[in-house]
């Protein structure tokens, strides 16, 4: 069932989902390292608990986005009750069509002047 | 362990036993590590602020994963969704006919009766009341009760079924590092509930889901 699936059946992802997919985008990483990094990157606008957190993880690991890693990146400084988490090849499709979704919705409202153009930026307080 | 760990412990029975044996102890750890950070960065305040996202994250994703089992078959629960409205219309009307009679044969009170007249005559009445309304009512009743076994019979099915799955997912769970992982092939078996055995409180309880109806069907990965 899963191998018939298409990126797009996915979408739109939650923003739990695509905060987490774009956490483990580049490296792997454990719950706690994942919310530290949404936290950090959204300026603290975004926290995510626990319950959120293992109940997408759950979710992604069952529709094929994410897998459990095999590799401890520091096991000597590492807890070994964590468990690592990687983006699959599927999580990297379905993570680009929702970003594509999402600058096509930007794009649509640059042209309707609700955002500035490209190179400018937003007055104070937007 | 410190104290509100524990505390946070006892609220992890909140949810469903399997994402418990999941998910728990990487939920406790990592409460354990936003407490540590909150109590680094602030004592009161940050405290203050990790409760009242852990209880509100809480109170809505235990529910969440309540639910969620009901709703792992998109098409079951969508036919089931038909169902239940079917089932549901049939004993709202039902419910009307009588209602409407005793109101204002017993009490005199003919706020449901009377709009009747807008669409029936007298005598039209007399012949909806008198002939076809037990008709209805027995039809109609007999129509809900088999539409609820047949939901009840497809729910243990299907649940038969799932537990066929996750035995067989359970037999080929893989040993990784001392410590028991899913095998990201069977992963989508290995997420259903456990089945339990059928008995009566549990049919009347599924009859009258059958009739509320799931209304969580899923769009794709939800969080």
């Amino acid at each position: 069932m899963r191998g018939l699936r298409e990126p797009r059946d996915l979408l739109p992802l939650t923003p739990a989902v695509l905060n987490i997919l774009l956490a483990i985008a580049d490296e792997e990483r454990h719950g706690y390292a994942i919310m530290r990094e949404v936290e950090e990157r959204t300026g603290g606008k975004t926290r995510l608990g626990p319950g959120t957190l293992y109940g997408s993880i759950k979710r992604m690991l069952a529709d094929g986005l994410i897998e459990e890693s095999d590799e401890r990146p520091d096991p000597a400084l590492d807890d070994q009750r964590r468990r690592y988490y990687k983006i699959t090849d599927f999580g990297r499709l379905v993570a680009g069509a929702e970003a594509k979704r999402l600058s096509a919705l930007v794009e649509t409202a640059r042209a309707r002047k609700l955002l500035p153009g490209r190179g400018r930026t937003l007055p104070e307080g937007v | 362990m410190s104290r509100p760990e524990r505390v946070y412990r006892v609220l992890l029975l909140a949810y469903p036993r399997e994402f418990r044996r999941d998910y728990g102890p990487q939920m406790e750890q990592a409460f354990g590590d936003l407490y540590r950070q909150a109590c680094e960065r602030g004592r009161r305040r940050g405290i203050g602020l990790l409760w009242a996202l852990t209880i509100s994250d809480l109170a809505r994703t235990a529910v969440e994963q309540r639910i969620m089992p009901c709703a792992d078959h998109e098409e079951v629960a969508m036919y089931d969704r038909r169902l239940a409205v079917v089932g549901s219309l049939l004993l709202l009307a039902l419910l009307y006919f009588v209602s409407a009679s005793l109101l204002k044969y017993g009490l005199g009170i003919g706020i449901l009766f009377d709009p009747l007249e807008v669409f029936l005559s007298a005598s039209g009445r007399r012949v909806v009341f008198n002939l076809v309304s037990p008709f209805v009512f027995l039809g109609g009743l007999r129509l809900a009760l088999a539409l609820n076994t047949y939901a009840v019979a497809r729910e243990r099915k299907k649940r038969r079924k799932d537990a066929r799955e996750y035995r067989q997912a359970q037999a080929e769970v893989v040993e990784h590092r001392g410590r028991r992982r899913e095998h990201p092939v069977i992963s989508d078996a290995v997420r259903v509930r456990v089945p339990r055995k059928l008995h009566l409180p549990s049919i009347v309880s599924r009859a009258l889901y059958s009739l509320a109806g799931p209304t969580y069907i899923r769009r794709g990965a939800s969080g």
